[in-house]
């Protein structure tokens, strides 16, 4: 924020008590993805409204959080990554596409062994990839829509 | 309990009503952003109280709660920081009859 507009009361708000409340929100978003209402891109799109709201309140000075956008570019690429290899997985198994059913995951929760605990640990994997790939990409946009000062 | 809640919730529609009254009728920006940012809290407050008393003590009711406490902390804090602003950018406040 500008620093004619700065408040005691903004810094404390936002640092303090919402961001840290709203990144723990979008993990429980994303945990909750293939379960229940939630999901890679919600979270993902949670967590970069809470970085975001750090860059608002602090601007250019120290403690704003500020990634390297090379850096957030491979954090793109390798949530791309992620999804990828968790589509692919199946098909090395001799599966189709997407279709998760014969990862072998024994240890998840009591329904071990069926495929329906396969697919909801394949649906996690895809989930993780989508929620980095919208985390780095909405923060990048907004760096470089508003970063010409900064660099 | 019920009839409580149903009281609670009318109470907090009431002062809803009167914050819509208010952005609409008052004079100027410090005072819309004062009758916004104070009833419409409170009224927001009473609806949230009224629900919690309909549904019990459950985890909807926690969940309730929780968005009382970020509705209470967020209103203020945006209505401190339109304000400042306003009154940085040289907005001046309104005055009855105007001053030459």
């Amino acid at each position: 924020m500008n620093e004619r507009y700065d408040s005691v009361i903004l810094h404390f708000i936002a640092r303090v008590f919402l961001v840290p409340l709203i990144i723990v929100f979008g993990i429980y978003v994303l945990l909750h993805g293939e379960l229940s209402p939630g999901g890679g891109f919600q979270a993902g799109a949670i967590v970069a409204a809470a970085l975001l709201l750090v860059r608002l309140t602090l601007g250019n000075r120290q403690g704003a959080l500020r990634i390297p956008q090379g850096l957030l570019i491979w954090l793109a690429c390798i949530g791309l990554g992620v999804y990828m290899f968790g589509g692919i997985l199946p098909l090395i198994l001799g599966d189709n596409f997407l279709d998760y059913a014969r990862i072998p995951v024994e240890w998840y929760n009591q329904f071990a062994g069926e495929p329906r605990t396969a697919r909801s640990m394949g649906i996690f994997i895809i989930e993780v990839g989508v929620f980095f790939g919208v985390v780095a990409v909405l923060v990048l946009i907004y760096d470089l829509l508003a970063g010409s000062s900064r660099q | 309990m019920s009839i409580a809640g149903d009281v609670f919730i009318v109470l907090g529609l009431a002062f809803m009503v009167i914050t819509a009254l208010g952005l609409v009728r008052l004079p100027d920006f410090f005072s819309r952003v004062h009758a916004v940012s104070k009833s419409e809290t409170l009224g927001i407050t009473l609806l949230l109280l009224g629900l919690i008393l309909h549904e019990g003590a459950t985890l909807l009711s926690l969940k309730f709660a929780l968005i009382l406490v970020f509705v209470a902390i967020a209103n203020p804090v945006g209505a401190h920081l339109l304000t400042r602003a306003a009154l940085r950018t040289g907005q001046m406040p309104w005055r009855k009859e105007e001053r030459g």
